[in-house]
């Protein structure tokens, strides 16, 4: 599976306005089940990654604590995710996207970068995520979709 | 659930672009120790 899900896909770090005002990220096809367990618990994996390694670079207690609590939230949630995927697919071992559907995180986790620009990638990933998630949610009647 | 997380994301969203704030105001948000910096930010600098 590649990182192509979406039919319009822009880079946004230069501009988190457009993160802000975005609207009209849309699939490029529809996803089974499978596939968006598999594409949302690579995400939250990657999302964890990228708020340890914030965490790592920054001395500043409080927002140590802010990234320690986003990076729990995320191991939370891939869990939830995980034992989902358990129930649906029991038989099934997840086969996880190689990439993060989000290209900027990919090079935010390989690459050496700012903490600025890991704040950037990590706010593209949830805005992006969200859109994906409310995409889903609208189209989905069969993974618990509202 | 799918809701439930678009939900989380948008809150995540939310608490980086306030981190990220602190930061445009100020550099040496980053380099602080202080514990109580999002309460007392405005006190730190010259």
């Amino acid at each position: 599976m590649g990182v192509s899900i979406f039919e319009k896909h822009t880079i946004f770090v230069a501009d988190i306005d457009s993160i802000v005002w975005r609207r009209d990220l849309k699939l490029a096809r529809d996803l089974t089940s499978l596939e968006v367990l598999e594409i949302a618990i690579r995400a939250k994996m990657d999302s964890a990654a990228l708020y340890r390694k914030m965490g790592n670079m920054v001395r500043n207690k409080n927002l140590q604590a802010r990234l320690a609590h986003l990076e729990s939230e995320e191991k939370k949630q891939r869990a939830a995710l995980e034992r989902l995927f358990e129930k649906m697919f029991p038989e099934t071992e997840p086969k996880l996207p190689r990439q993060s559907f989000t290209p900027v995180v990919t090079t935010a986790l390989n690459d050496d970068v700012s903490v600025k620009e890991l704040i950037h990638a990590a706010m593209e990933s949830e805005k992006v995520s969200e859109l994906f998630y409310r995409d889903l949610a609208r189209k989905s009647t069969d993974i618990h979709g509202s | 659930m799918m809701m439930y997380l678009a939900n989380e994301e948008r809150n995540h969203f939310d608490v980086l672009r306030s981190e990220l704030d602190f930061l445009e105001r100020s550099p040496k948000y980053l380099e602080s120790n202080f514990s109580d910096i999002a309460d007392g930010f405005t006190h730190i600098g010259p």
